[in-house]
C-alpha cells in the first residue's frame, strides 16, 4: 500500500521496508539497557539485603552494554543509510518518470496548466516526498512494529502484566480515528479561508498600481487584512481539537504505566511475580510508549503529505496520445470535416469543415474568442477532436503517434521557447544533423543574421534563460530560423508574430514571407489587410464557420469579414487627438 | 549565537502576543517538569519495594495504587500543559504570522511602483504566504520545545542536588557529548550547506523550469535529447549532492542517536562503582532506579530537538527574505507639499538608471509638455519611452534632475494628490473581482450610478454590458463571465474617463485586440483624452502624425523631436522610421512583396 502512495519502485518498496525493519531493531535495542538495568537494580537490592556486601561484577554487566550500544549505533547506521539511499534514488527516479510522462502528454495540457504548476510538481511535491521517505515513512513504520514487537514480545515474559501495560491501546485507536473526523470538517474550512487569503492577496499584488492611485488603498489593505485575520480563529479551533484529541490519546496510552504499578505491586505482595519482573515492567512501561507515539506523529505528518503524493498521482494517471509511428503522409492537404470541439463544459468549435490545400494559404479570421487559434491547434493535435475529423492527405490524424505527425508541421506562434544555451544550438533544434553552414543560411534567410553577427561570440553566444537577452523580434526571428532548417510541408502561423516587435516589423515580415512559400500554410489573422492575397480565408464566429473565400469575393458580400475589414481600415485612419469632436 | 538572532527578530515581531509565547514557555517548562516528577512516583513505588525487601506481603497496597495514580495523573498534567503550551504558542504563531503578513501587505503598498515593476507579483505573494508559514511552524512548535529542552538539564541539575549529585553528573555526560554533537551538525549544516542545497534546488528549478516550457518546442522539432539531458543532469546533481550530504551525516546522526540513547551505558558503571564503594548503599540503589525510570524522558526531549534544529535554519532564511521587503525604503512624502501650478510636465536634465552601476536608462533628458497638448514618444524598445512615463508618474524618483508639475518638483508634491490628476492607462488591465460598477467606480467612490454608467457607455462598453448575466453588476471574475483582453481594456477605460484626471500617461497597447474592439478602444480614447495633458508611448507611428510634439528617444536620449512634417522634412531617423513602418503595414502574407 506505502509503495502505491509513495510511487516508490519495487527496490525502493523493498530498500524502505529493509530500513524500517532496521530502525525496528534500533527501537528494540533502545529498549534491551532496560534488562540490563533492572538485573543490576535486582542484583544490588538482593546483595544490600543479604548483608553479602560483595561487591557487583562492573565488567560483565558493562561489557553488554558496549555490545548493546554497538548495536544500536550499528543499526541505527544501517537504517539511515538505506533512507537516505532510497530518498536519494527515489527522487531522482521520481524527476525522471515525472518528466517523461510531462514529453507524452498533449501539448493541450501543457497550455492549460500553468508552467510553474507542473514545475512545482516535479520540485516541491517530489522533495515532500523524498522527506517522507528519509524519515516519515521509516519512523511510522518502525515505530508501530516496535511497539506490537514489544508487547509481544513481553507476553511470553508476563501477560498479566503485559496485558496492564497494552490495555488502553486499542482505545487510543479510536479516539485518534475520532478526532481525525471531527478535525477535518474545520480543516476544510481552513482551507477554504486560507484559499480566500492567497487570492486576495494576489488580487492586492497584480493591482498595486490601480490600488496605489486610488484612494482606496487604505481600504484594501484593511480588507486583505481582515481575511487574514479571520483565518485565525478557526486555525486555533483546529489545533484545539487535533491538539486535544492528540494530548488525550497520549494520555490513555500512558494509563498503562498506572495499571502497572497497581498491578504488579498487588502481584509482588501476593508473591506472584519476583521483583525483577516487576522492575523490567516498570522500566518498559516508561519507554514502550515512545515509538508509538512518534508512529502517530508521523502518520499525521505522511497525511498531510498525500496532498503532495495525490497532485504526482493525478499527473501520472493522465492519458497519453497514442498513434501509429513511422507513418509518413505523402500530401499535405489539412481537412476539417464536421469538427466540434469544447474545453472542458465549453463549447468552442461548432461542426467546421473545410481544407487547407497544398500549396495554398488558409487565413484564420474573425473575433477574439472564436474559435480560430483552436483550430490551428487541432490541425497539429495538441488535442484530439471530439467530433468529426482532421486529416493530412486523407489521414486521420487521431492515428498517427503525435510526434510522428508533428515532423510534417512548423509552427510559428508567439510563445517563443529559446533554451539557455547558444544561437547555434537554439537553431539547431530545428534540425539535429543540421551543418554550420545550413543553420547559418537558415538564421539569414530568417533576417537573423545581422542581429547574430553584432552579438559578441556571435553564434556561439549564449542566451539566458529563454532567450532573455534578446529582445521580442530577435527571439521571433530566431523561432523562423528554427522553421527554415526544419523546412516542414506545413506550416501553422500566427500572423501576429509579425508584430512582436514593431521596429522590426519589416523584417519579420520578409522572413515570413520567404517561409511559407510552396508549403500547406493555416495562419491566425489579425490584420486583414495583411491576408487579402491569401487563396482562402475562413471566417469564424463563435465557433462556427460563417464565411469562406477569397478577399475579393468576401468584399462582395455585406457580411462579417466585410464589416471587421472596413473597421479596420478606419482603424488604420485613428490618430490620438485632444480636440475630437 | 544565531538561534539568538532568529528568534529574538522574530520576538520584535510578536507585538502583543508576546504575552501568550511567554505563557506557552511557561507552560512548556512547566510541563517539564511536572513530567520529571511523574517519573518520581515510579521512583517512590521502587523506594517503598526495595524498602521492604524481604517480606513484600508487608507493602503497603494503598498507597502503592495511590502512586500508580498519581504516576498517570501527573503524566496527564505533564501532557496537558503541554498540549496547553502548544496551544498558546499557536495562538502566538498564527497571529504573529498574521501581524507579519499585514506589515507586509501595508509595507508593500508604501514602496515606490517601480518596485512592482522589478518585483513579479507571485515573487512576492511567495514570501507573504511561504516564508511566513515556515515562521509559524517555528513559533509553534519549535520555540515550546526548545524551551523544554533548555529546562530539563536544569530540573535535572535541580534533582541532582535532592538525590545523588554523582549519577547526575555521570548521566549529563552523555547528554552534553549529545548537544556537542548537535552542535558540530548544525554547524555543518550552516556553513554552506543551506547556500549549495539552495543553488542545487534553484539549478534543478530552472532546468525543470526549462524542460517543461521547452517540451512543445523538443515535442515539434522531434527532439528529446539536449534539454532533456540539460535536466537529468541537474537532477542527478542535486540527489547525489543531498545523498552524499546525507552520508556525511551518517555517522554523527548515528552516533548523536545512540548517545541519547546510550545514558545507560554511563550509568551503569557509575551506579555500580558506587555501589562497590559501599557508603549509603539505600540510597545508591534508590537513586540508580530512578535515572533509570528517567532515561527515556530525556531521550525524547533531546530526540525531537534534533528534527526542530534544522528548521532553525529554514526559518532563519525566511525571515532574511521578510526583513530585507520590510527594509525597502517607502517613497518619501513631501514635508510640506507645494501645490502646482496648473498641469504643464517639465523634465529638466533628467538622468535615471534602473540599478546603481547599470546602463543609464535616460540620459540628461530635457522635455516640456504643455496642457492641453499630446507628446508622442517613439523608438526603439529599451530607448527610454516608458522610464519618462514611469518617472512622472514617480515610479521611481530621478537620480539626477527634477520633473516638475506646474512648476513644483513631484517629489514636493503630495503623492496621493499628484496621483488623483493623472491616469495611466494600458499599464495593466487587470480588474477586481468585484462589480464592472465597482470597478469603473474605483478611482471615484463617491460616483453616481449614472455617472458611471455614463462613463461606460463613453467607453464603448455598451454591447459588454448587455451580453453579461446582471449587466454592470455583473462580478468580474464569477462563473461563466469571460471578458477579452479588448473588453477589459475598454472598462479600464471608462475607469479613466470618469476619473477625468487632466494628465494622461498612455502606453499604446502592443497586445493584440480584433478589429471590432481595436475600433471600440480608439473611439473610448478620443473621449478619454479631449481637453487633457497627454503623454503616449507610441508604437504605431500612424497613431502620433497630428501630435503636437514627436521625440524620438534612442539609447535614453532624445535625438529628434518636432511635428510629424518637421521630422518628416528632416530625414532622420525618424522619417526612416515612418517609411518602415509604411512598408510594414503595407504587407501582404503571400503577395508579390516577396523578394
Amino acid at each position: 500500500m506505502l509503495k502505491k502512495i509513495l510511487h516508490l519502485s519495487d527496490q525502493g518498496a523493498r530498500t524502505i521496508k529493509e530500513a524500517s525493519l532496521w530502525l525496528t531493531l534500533f527501537n528494540l535495542a533502545t529498549l534491551l539497557p532496560v534488562i540490563l538495568l533492572a538485573l543490576i537494580a535486582d542484583e544490588m537490592i538482593t546483595n544490600y539485603f543479604d548483608g553479602g556486601r560483595s561487591s557487583i561484577s562492573l565488567w560483565g554487566y558493562w561489557g553488554i552494554a558496549l555490545v548493546i550500544l554497538a548495536v544500536m549505533f550499528h543499526t541505527y547506521k544501517v537504517a539511515y543509510h538505506k533512507e537516505y539511499l532510497t530518498s536519494g534514488e527515489e527522487d531522482m527516479r521520481l524527476r525522471m518518470v515525472l518528466a517523461d510522462k510531462i514529453r507524452k502528454l498533449p501539448l493541450s495540457y501543457l497550455g492549460k496548466r500553468n508552467l510553474s504548476d507542473l514545475t512545482s510538481i516535479i520540485m516541491d511535491d517530489v522533495t515532500t516526498l523524498a522527506h517522507i521517505l528519509s524519515q516519515t515513512a521509516t519512523e511510522l513504520i518502525s515505530g508501530f512494529l516496535t511497539g506490537i514487537a514489544a508487547v509481544v514480545i513481553l507476553a511470553f515474559y508476563d501477560w498479566r502484566l503485559d496485558i496492564s501495560l497494552a490495555a488502553c491501546l486499542p482505545i487510543v485507536a479510536g479516539v485518534m480515528a475520532l478526532s481525525k473526523l471531527i478535525s477535518e470538517r474545520t480543516n476544510k474550512k481552513n482551507k477554504q479561508r486560507k484559499l480566500e487569503v492567497s487570492d486576495s492577496l494576489q488580487e492586492y499584488l497584480e493591482n498595486i498600481k490601480v490600488l496605489r492611485t486610488a484612494e482606496k488603498m487604505r481600504d484594501y489593505q484593511r480588507q486583505v487584512a481582515r481575511k487574514i485575520k479571520r483565518v485565525i480563529p478557526g486555525l486555533i479551533l483546529y489545533e484545539l481539537l487535533a491538539g486535544l484529541t492528540i494530548a488525550i490519546s497520549y494520555n490513555i496510552m500512558r494509563i498503562g504505566l498506572g495499571f502497572v504499578i497497581i498491578v504488579g505491586s498487588t502481584m509482588l505482595i501476593a508473591g506472584k511475580i519476583s521483583l525483577v519482573k516487576f522492575l523490567l515492567f516498570l522500566f518498559v512501561a516508561v519507554r514502550v510508549y515512545e515509538p508509538l507515539t512518534s508512529a502517530c506523529e508521523n502518520l499525521g505528518e505522511l497525511i498531510s503529505a498525500l496532498v503532495s503524493t495525490g497532485r504526482i498521482h493525478d499527473l501520472l494517471a493522465y492519458p497519453e496520445q497514442t498513434g501509429q509511428e513511422g507513418v509518413a503522409p505523402q500530401e499535405f492537404d489539412i481537412s476539417f470535416d464536421h469538427v466540434s470541439f469544447g474545453y472542458n463544459d465549453e463549447d468552442v468549435l461548432h461542426d467546421v469543415s473545410f481544407t487547407a490545400k497544398q500549396g495554398e494559404i488558409t487565413a484564420l479570421v474573425g473575433p477574439s474568442g472564436c474559435g480560430k487559434s483552436t483550430l490551428c491547434k487541432l490541425a497539429a493535435r495538441f488535442w484530439d477532436v471530439q467530433r468529426g475529423t482532421v486529416s493530412i492527405g486523407g489521414m486521420d490524424i487521431n492515428g498517427i503517434a503525435p510526434e510522428t505527425l508533428l515532423k510534417n508541421y512548423s509552427i510559428v506562434f508567439q510563445d517563443v521557447v529559446l533554451f539557455n544555451d547558444t544561437i547555434y544550438n537554439n537553431i539547431k533544434i530545428g534540425k539535429e544533423d543540421a551543418t554550420r553552414e545550413e543553420i547559418i543560411a537558415a538564421a539569414k534567410l530568417a533576417r537573423c543574421d545581422e542581429f547574430i553577427q553584432r552579438l559578441p561570440q556571435g553564434y556561439d553566444t549564449v542566451i539566458g534563460e529563454n532567450g532573455k537577452t534578446l529582445s521580442g523580434g530577435e527571439r521571433q526571428r530566431l523561432s523562423i530560423a528554427r522553421a527554415f532548417l526544419k523546412d516542414a510541408p506545413i506550416i501553422l502561423l500566427d500572423e501576429s508574430t509579425a508584430s512582436i516587435d514593431p521596429e522590426n516589423e519589416t523584417k519579420i515580415q520578409e522572413a515570413i514571407g520567404k517561409l511559407i512559400q510552396n508549403k500547406t500554410v493555416l495562419i491566425i489573422a489579425h490584420k486583414l489587410r495583411s491576408i487579402v492575397e491569401c487563396d482562402k480565408i475562413v471566417v469564424l464566429q463563435e465557433g462556427r464557420l460563417v464565411e469562406t473565400g477569397t478577399h475579393d469575393k468576401l468584399m462582395e458580400q455585406p457580411g462579417l469579414y466585410h464589416k471587421l475589414y472596413s473597421l479596420q481600415n478606419e482603424s488604420l485612419e485613428w490618430t490620438v487627438t485632444t480636440q475630437s469632436e | 549565537m544565531k538561534k539568538q538572532n532568529v528568534l529574538g527578530r522574530l520576538f520584535g515581531y510578536m507585538g502583543k502576543f508576546k504575552i501568550t509565547m511567554a505563557l506557552s514557555m511557561i507552560m512548556a517548562a512547566f510541563s517539564a517538569v511536572v513530567n520529571l516528577s511523574a517519573f518520581v512516583c515510579v521512583y517512590h513505588v521502587a523506594k517503598e519495594i526495595v524498602q521492604s525487601w524481604g517480606d513484600f506481603s508487608a507493602l503497603n497496597q494503598a498507597y502503592l495504587t495511590e502512586l500508580g495514580w498519581q504516576a498517570v495523573f501527573r503524566i496527564s498534567m505533564a501532557f496537558g500543559t503541554y498540549g496547553m503550551a502548544l496551544l498558546f504558542s499557536h495562538i502566538t504563531a498564527f497571529n504573529t504570522v498574521a501581524r507579519i503578513r499585514i506589515s507586509l501587505i501595508e509595507h508593500i503598498g508604501q514602496l515606490p511602483l517601480g518596485y512592482h515593476s522589478i518585483n513579479p507579483s507571485g515573487k512576492l505573494r511567495k514570501i507573504i504566504e511561504k516564508n511566513t508559514d515556515n515562521l509559524e511552524t517555528l513559533i509553534s512548535h519549535h520555540i515550546p520545545d526548545f524551551v523544554q529542552s533548555a529546562v530539563l538539564p536544569i530540573a535535572f541539575l535541580a534533582f541532582m542536588f535532592l538525590y545523588d549529585w554523582r549519577l547526575s553528573v555521570v548521566c549529563l555526560i552523555p547528554i552534553l557529548i549529545g548537544f556537542i554533537l548537535l552542535a558540530s551538525m548544525l554547524k555543518g549544516e550552516s556553513e554552506g550547506f543551506v547556500q549549495q542545497v539552495q543553488t542545487a534546488g534553484e539549478d534543478i528549478g530552472n532546468a525543470a523550469t526549462e524542460y517543461v516550457r521547452g517540451i512543445s518546442v523538443v515535442k515539434t522539432f522531434g527532439q528529446t535529447a539536449s534539454s532533456f539531458q540539460r535536466y537529468k543532469a541537474a537532477v542527478k546533481e542535486y540527489a547525489d549532492f543531498m545523498t552524499k550530504y546525507s552520508f556525511s551525516m551518517e555517522n554523527a546522526f548515528s552516533a548523536y542517536n545512540t548517545i541519547i540513547n546510550g545514558i545507560f551505558f554511563f550509568l551503569i558503571p557509575g551506579g555500580i562503582i558506587l555501589f562497590n564503594l559501599g557508603k549509603d548503599l539505600e540510597r545508591t540503589i534508590l537513586t540508580f532506579i530512578f535515572f533509570a525510570v528517567l532515561i527515556p524522558l530525556v531521550v525524547t526531549i533531546l530526540t525531537k530537538i534534533m528534527h526542530s534544529s534544522s528548521n532553525l535554519m529554514i526559518a532563519e532564511a525566511s525571515l532574511v527574505a521578510i526583513d530585507k521587503i520590510l527594509s525597502e525604503k517607502p517613497l518619501p512624502t513631501a514635508v510640506r507639499p507645494g501645490t502646482p501650478n496648473g498641469y504643464s510636465i517639465v523634465l529638466d536634465h533628467v538622468s535615471f538608471a534602473y540599478e546603481a552601476g547599470a546602463d543609464k536608462a535616460l540620459d540628461d533628458v530635457s522635455l516640456e509638455i504643455k496642457p492641453g497638448t499630446i507628446t508622442a514618444l517613439v523608438g526603439e524598445s529599451g530607448g527610454g519611452k516608458s522610464t519618462i512615463a514611469n518617472l512622472i508618474a514617480r515610479f521611481w524618483d530621478t537620480q539626477a534632475g527634477t520633473v516638475r508639475i506646474g512648476n513644483v518638483d513631484v517629489r514636493d508634491m503630495d503623492y496621493e494628490e499628484w496621483m488623483k490628476q493623472v491616469s495611466i492607462v494600458f499599464q495593466d488591465t487587470n480588474l477586481f473581482k468585484m462589480s464592472i460598477l465597482d470597478n469603473v467606480a474605483f478611482y471615484k467612490p463617491g460616483a453616481t450610478r449614472e455617472e458611471v454608467l455614463r462613463a461606460l457607455h463613453l467607453a464603448q462598453c455598451d454591447d459588454i454590458l448587455e451580453k453579461l448575466p446582471n449587466g454592470a453588476d455583473t462580478v468580474i471574475g464569477t462563473k461563466g463571465v469571460y471578458l477579452s483582453g479588448g473588453e477589459m481594456q475598454r472598462i479600464t477605460l471608462a475607469r479613466a474617463i470618469l476619473k477625468d484626471a487632466p494628465v494622461v500617461l498612455l502606453d499604446e497597447a502592443t497586445a493584440f485586440a480584433d478589429a471590432e474592439n481595436e475600433h471600440l478602444i480608439q473611439k473610448a480614447l478620443d473621449e478619454l483624452l479631449r481637453g487633457k495633458t497627454v503623454l503616449m508611448i507610441a508604437h504605431r507611428l500612424s497613431t502620433v502624425i497630428h501630435a503636437n510634439q514627436i521625440c524620438v528617444l534612442e539609447h535614453g536620449k532624445i535625438v529628434e523631436r518636432g511635428t510629424h512634417q518637421e521630422l518628416l522634412k528632416a530625414s532622420g531617423i525618424y522619417a526612416h522610421m515612418f517609411e518602415e513602418y509604411q512598408n510594414s503595414i503595407s504587407w501582404k502574407i503571400g503577395g508579390a512583396a516577396v523578394c
